[in-house]
C-alpha cells in the first residue's frame, strides 16, 4: 500500500463488465480512469455512451448528455463507501479504508489482493465485497460483488498515452 | 369618618370587588401576532394569519451538538422516536432515509398523476424506446443501484422526474444517515406540533416533551440540545416578560416605597399612596379584559407605567398638607391643578383607543381607566380613609431650593432654545434613521436566539422566505390551476436568471383537471404491452421484467385522483398545508421564490404574464409597511392626543399664555429624548412613541405644578417637595424598567426616565415663578 501512496497522479484505460440481473447480457463500459493526489478521481466512460464522473473532495459530479448533477458524497453513505473503496485504495490510504471496511490484504508487494467488506449495516445490506488486485503500485482490477447477486468487474489496462 | 365621604368609600369597595371578579377570570395572551389584529390590506392580513397559526408557526427546529458525529447520529434517531411517543407532534423527522421511504412511497404510488412528463405521446413505442435506452445507461452509472430497484415498475422514470422537480436547491446535508449541519457538528431534526402556534400553553408542553425526551436518552454531559422556532420564541418571550415584569415591578415598588417612607416618616401615608395606583391598575386591567376579551402581556407590562404616573397623585396631596390640616382642606387648594393633570393624561390616552394596533388600543383603555380611577380615588377615597388632621408634615430630603438655580437660569433660557433648535436640526438630518421598520424588533426575542434560528434554518435548506407569489381563487381547484400556469411563468424567469428556484402548491397536489388529463393519457394494458414489446426489441432486458409497470399503469387508470389527505403521513403534507390555505373568502396559494435577483423585474414579468389572481409580494417589505402603517397611525393619534391635551388645558387654565408656557417643557423634553436616543443609535419603535405620550403626560404635571401661584413661601416649598417626590419616584420606577432585558420594557423605561428628567429641569427653568406672593 505504501507503494500506492507514492503515486501522485495516473491515468489509465479500463473495461468494466457489469452483470446485472435485470439484463440478459452483461453491460460493458470502456473509458479512462484517472487519479490526482490527494482526492480527485475521474471516471470517463467513452463507450457505449459518454459519461463523466468526477469525485473531488466531497463533491461527486455526474455529467452526461442530460446535463450535470452534483451530489455531496457524505450525504449518501452507500455512494461514499463506493467512492472510498476506489479513491482510498488509489491513495494507499488504509486509515480511510478502515473507516468503511473490514480489510483483508493478501499476497506480496508485487502481487496483492485487497478484500473489503462493509462495516456499515446499511451498506452491507447492498454490498457484499469489493476485491481489488494489483501489481506493485499498479491497480489492476476492481471487482464489486453485490448482495443481490449482481457483479461488476473493472479491468485496468494500463497507461493512456 | 366624614359622612360626606362615606358613599364614595362604599362605592369604591364595591367597584374594586367587581374589578377583582373580572380580573380573576382574565385571559392573558402573549403572542406578538395578537397585537397586530385587523389590517385592512389582504397581504398584511395573510402575513398576520401566517404568523398566528400557519404551519410555519408550528415547526420546531431541533439540533444536538457536543459529541462525535456517530454519537449524535445515534442520539438523533433515539430522540426522534422518543419525541414521537409524546403524541404532541404530528410529524417528526431527522432525515433518516428509512423514514423518507414514506415520501418515496407516496410519490411512487401517485406518480402518474404527479409527473408532468405524463402525456399522450409519453407511452408510444418510440418514446418508451428512448426511456429504456436511458435506463440502460443509468444501470451502468453510479445511480445504477437505485435504477435497478425501480426499473421493473417505473421504466419511464416518473419517480426520478418528480424528484428532480421537487428537489429544492441544496437539501440538508446528511451524515450517518441523518440530517447534519454542513460542518458535521450538529445533528438536526424538525418537528411539527399538533397544537397551533398561538396556543402557548400547548407549545410549552411540546417544548417540555422534547427536553424530557432528550434528558431520558442518558447522553454524556457535553451533549447539548438546541431548539428554535416560533413556538420557542413565543414561550420564551412570555417567560422573559413575566420574569422581567415581576422582578422589575418588585424593584420599582421597593424603591418607590422606600422613598415614600423616607419622606413621610410614617407607614400610613405610604400605604395610602399605593391605593390609587393599585385601584387604577385593577380597574384598568378589568376594563381591558371586558373590552377586548383578553389582556396582552405587553399591556400588563405597561401597567408598571401607571405606578410612575399615579403614584404622583397622592404625593401632590400628602406633601402639601400643612401640620394640623385635614386632607379635605388640602384638596381644596391642590385639586384644581391635580384635576387638570389627571384629565390631560386621560385625554392623551383616549386617542390611543382608536388605534388599529391592538396593543396600543389596549394600552389606551388601561391608561385612561387606570388614571381616571387613580385620580378619583385620590380625590374621594383618600380623605375618607384618613379624615384626621396630619400630625407631622413630610420631611424634606433634598435641599428644598434645588431647583432655584434653575429658575435663576431663566435669563439664559436662550441656551435651551439653541439646544432645542440644534436638536431639531439634527433630527431633520437624521430623519431616515429615527424609526425602526423591522417587525421582528417589536418582539422581545434576543438576537442570539434569532441567530440560532437563522443558522438552523439555513442548514435545513429552509431559510426564511422573503419573496412570495400569492395566488387567490374562489376554490382550491382554481388556485391549483393558477399555480400550474404560474409554474410556466416562473420556469421562464428561472431560465432568464431572475430567480434560482421556487416552490408551488401544484407540485404536491396538481389540479383535478391536470390529474384527469394525465390519467386520460395512460394507454390501456393491451396497447401499452404492445408498445413496450416493440420498444424493448433488441435491448437485453429480461422477459417479464416490466410486469409491475403494466400492472401499475392499469391500476392508475382505474384509480382515484390524488387528494391532500393522501399525503397525510408524509412531509409533503406539511409543505402543502404551508403553501395552500383556505382563507376567509376563498383559497390562497403561496409560491415562495428563492434567489430573486431583482424584485421589480420579477414583479413586472408577473404583471406582464397576465396571470389573474397572482400577486408578487415582498414579505419583509410588507411587514415593514405594516409597522410603518401602525406608526404613522400612532403619530396621528399622538398628534390628536396632543390637541386633546391642549384643549383640556385651555378649559382648565383659560389663558393662552399659560397653556403655551406649560406645554413647552414636555414638548422640548420629547425633542431632547428623541435626539439622544437617535444619536445613541437606538431606533424608535411604537413603544417609544407610546412612552413619549406618557412623557408629555408626566411632564405636563410638573409644569402645571410649577405654574401654580402661591400665597407664601411655605406653600412654595411644599409644592417643590411634591415635585421632588414625583420626579424621584418616576425615576425609580422607570429607571428600573430601563434595565430590563425585554426590548419593549427597556424602551419604555429609558424613554420615560429621560423624558421625566428633562421635563422637570425644563419646567424648573422655564415655568417656575421666582416671586412668591402676588
Amino acid at each position: 500500500m505504501e507503494l500506492m501512496a507514492q503515486v501522485t497522479s495516473r491515468q489509465e484505460s479500463f473495461t468494466e463488465t457489469k452483470i446485472v440481473g435485470v439484463l440478459t447480457r452483461p453491460l460493458v463500459l470502456k473509458g479512462t480512469l484517472s487519479y490526482v493526489r490527494p482526492d480527485r478521481v475521474e471516471k470517463h466512460v467513452l463507450a457505449p455512451y459518454d459519461e463523466h464522473v468526477v469525485v473531488h473532495g466531497d463533491q461527486l459530479t455526474l455529467a452526461n448528455r442530460e446535463g450535470t448533477k452534483r451530489v455531496n458524497v457524505r450525504s449518501h453513505p452507500l455512494i461514499w463507501s463506493f467512492v472510498e473503496a476506489i479513491r482510498a485504495s488509489l491513495a494507499g490510504d488504509l486509515t480511510t479504508l478502515g473507516r468503511f471496511y473490514y480489510i483483508d490484504l493478501q499476497g506480496t508487494r508485487d502481487s496483492w489482493i485487497l478484500i473489503l467488506r462493509p462495516l456499515d449495516r446499511q451498506a452491507a445490506e447492498y454490498l457484499s465485497s469489493v476485491r481489488l488486485s494489483g501489481h506493485g503500485n499498479r491497480l489492476v482490477s476492481v471487482e464489486i460483488q453485490e448482495t443481490g447477486g449482481d457483479r461488476s468487474v473493472m479491468l485496468i489496462q494500463g497507461h493512456v498515452s | 369618618m366624614s359622612a360626606a365621604f362615606r358613599p364614595a368609600l362604599i362605592l369604591w369597595v364595591v367597584f374594586l370587588l367587581a374589578c377583582g371578579a373580572v380580573v380573576t377570570r382574565m385571559t392573558v395572551t402573549t403572542d406578538l401576532a395578537a397585537l397586530l389584529s385587523g389590517s385592512a390590506i389582504p397581504a398584511q392580513e395573510l402575513l398576520i394569519a401566517q404568523l398566528r397559526d400557519g404551519v410555519a408557526a408550528r415547526l420546531l427546529l431541533i439540533a444536538i451538538e457536543g459529541a462525535d458525529p456517530e454519537t449524535l447520529a445515534e442520539a438523533s434517531g433515539r430522540l426522534t422516536e422518543a419525541i414521537q411517543t409524546s403524541n404532541l407532534f404530528g410529524y417528526v423527522h431527522n432525515g433518516d432515509p428509512a423514514k423518507l421511504k414514506i415520501e418515496r412511497d407516496v410519490l411512487m404510488r401517485h406518480r402518474y398523476v404527479l409527473s408532468s412528463a405524463v402525456a399522450a405521446d409519453h407511452f408510444t413505442a418510440p418514446a418508451l424506446r428512448a426511456s429504456l435506452e436511458r435506463q440502460m445507461e443509468l444501470l451502468g452509472s453510479p445511480a445504477g443501484a437505485v435504477t435497478k430497484a425501480l426499473l421493473p415498475a417505473d421504466p419511464t422514470g416518473e419517480l426520478a422526474h418528480i424528484l428532480s422537480e421537487l428537489s429544492m436547491g441544496d437539501g440538508p446535508s446528511v451524515l450517518h444517515g441523518v440530517w447534519f449541519s454542513r460542518d458535521g457538528s450538529r445533528a438536526q431534526l424538525i418537528a411539527e406540533t399538533r397544537a397551533a402556534g398561538f396556543d402557548l400553553d400547548q407549545q410549552g408542553s411540546a417544548l417540555t416533551a422534547v427536553r424530557k425526551a432528550f434528558a431520558s436518552l442518558g447522553l454524556p454531559e457535553s451533549v447539548r440540545l438546541l431548539i428554535s422556532g416560533p413556538g420557542v420564541f413565543a414561550v420564551d418571550s412570555r417567560a422573559t416578560i413575566e420574569r422581567d415584569s415581576w422582578r422589575l415591578s418588585a424593584v420599582a415598588g421597593t424603591l418607590v416605597v422606600g422613598l415614600l417612607l423616607t419622606i413621610y416618616r410614617s407607614v400610613s401615608p405610604v400605604l395610602l399612596s399605593l391605593l390609587p395606583v393599585l385601584s387604577g391598575l385593577l380597574a384598568g386591567v378589568a376594563a381591558v379584559q371586558i373590552v377586548f376579551g383578553s389582556v396582552h402581556g405587553i399591556t400588563l407590562g405597561f401597567g408598571a407605567t401607571l405606578i410612575g404616573e399615579a403614584v404622583d397623585y397622592p404625593a401632590y396631596l400628602f406633601t402639601q398638607v400643612m401640620t394640623g390640616e385635614r386632607f379635605q382642606e388640602t384638596l381644596s387648594r391642590v385639586w384644581p391643578t391635580l384635576r387638570l393633570a389627571v384629565l390631560t393624561t386621560v385625554f392623551g390616552a383616549l386617542t390611543m383607543l382608536l388605534s388599529s394596533f391592538t396593543g396600543l388600543s389596549q394600552l389606551g383603555v388601561l391608561s385612561a381607566v387606570g388614571v381616571s380611577v387613580a385620580g378619583l380615588v385620590t380625590r374621594w377615597v383618600l380623605p375618607a380613609l384618613s379624615p384626621q388632621p396630619m400630625k407631622s408634615s413630610a420631611r424634606e430630603i433634598l435641599p428644598l431650593n434645588w431647583t432655584r438655580p434653575l429658575a435663576d437660569l431663566r435669563s439664559a433660557s436662550w441656551v435651551i432654545w439653541v439646544l432645542c433648535f440644534g436638536a431639531m436640526g439634527l433630527l431633520t438630518v437624521k430623519h431616515q434613521s429615527i424609526w425602526d421598520h423591522d417587525l421582528a424588533n417589536l418582539s422581545p426575542v434576543s438576537q442570539s436566539a434569532k441567530d440560532l434560528d437563522a443558522q438552523l434554518r439555513a442548514e435545513l435548506g429552509a431559510p426564511d422566505v422573503r419573496y412570495v407569489v400569492v395566488v387567490r381563487g374562489p376554490d382550491q381547484e382554481q388556485v391549483l390551476t393558477t399555480s400550474e400556469h404560474l409554474a410556466l411563468v416562473l420556469h421562464r424567469m428561472t431560465q432568464d436568471g431572475l430567480l434560482t428556484g421556487y416552490d408551488l402548491p401544484s407540485r404536491y397536489l396538481p389540479s383535478r383537471e391536470t390529474q384527469s388529463r394525465r390519467l386520460a393519457a395512460l394507454p390501456d394494458r393491451a396497447q401499452l404491452a404492445a408498445a413496450l414489446t416493440r420498444a424493448r426489441d433488441g435491448l437485453s432486458f429480461r422477459s417479464g421484467l416490466f410486469e409491475p409497470f403494466l400492472r401499475d399503469v392499469e391500476q392508475a387508470r382505474a384509480g382515484k385522483l390524488l387528494e391532500s389527505d393522501d399525503l397525510r403521513e408524509s412531509a409533503f403534507s406539511i409543505k402543502l398545508r404551508a403553501l395552500l390555505l383556505s382563507g376567509k373568502d376563498g383559497w390562497i396559494g403561496l409560491a415562495p421564490l428563492r434567489g430573486v435577483s431583482s424584485s421589480t423585474a420579477v414583479a413586472d414579468r408577473l404583471a406582464q404574464s397576465g396571470l389573474s389572481g397572482a400577486r408578487f409580494l415582498d414579505l419583509k417589505g410588507e411587514a415593514e409597511r405594516l409597522v410603518d402603517g401602525y406608526r404613522r397611525e400612532s403619530l396621528r393619534f399622538t398628534a390628536a392626543g396632543f390637541l386633546a391635551i391642549t384643549a383640556v388645558l385651555w378649559w382648565g387654565l383659560r389663558n393662552p399664555g399659560r397653556v403655551g408656557r406649560v406645554l413647552v417643557p414636555p414638548v422640548v423634553a420629547v425633542i431632547f429624548v428623541v435626539t439622544i436616543l437617535t444619536v445613541a443609535g437606538e431606533r424608535l419603535s411604537l413603544f417609544h412613541l407610546v412612552s413619549l405620550l406618557l412623557v408629555i403626560g408626566i411632564g405636563l404635571n410638573y409644569a402645571l405644578f410649577f405654574d401654580r401661584r402661591f400665597t407664601d413661601e411655605a406653600e412654595r416649598r411644599r409644592n417643590l417637595l411634591s415635585l421632588t417626590v414625583c420626579i424621584l419616584s418616576t425615576l425609580s420606577a422607570f429607571g428600573a424598567l430601563a434595565f430590563s432585558h425585554t426590548a419593549v420594557l427597556h424602551a419604555i423605561g429609558l424613554t420615560v426616565s429621560l423624558g421625566a428628567f428633562f421635563s422637570m429641569m425644563l419646567s424648573a427653568a422655564l415655568v417656575q415663578r421666582r416671586e412668591t406672593i402676588r
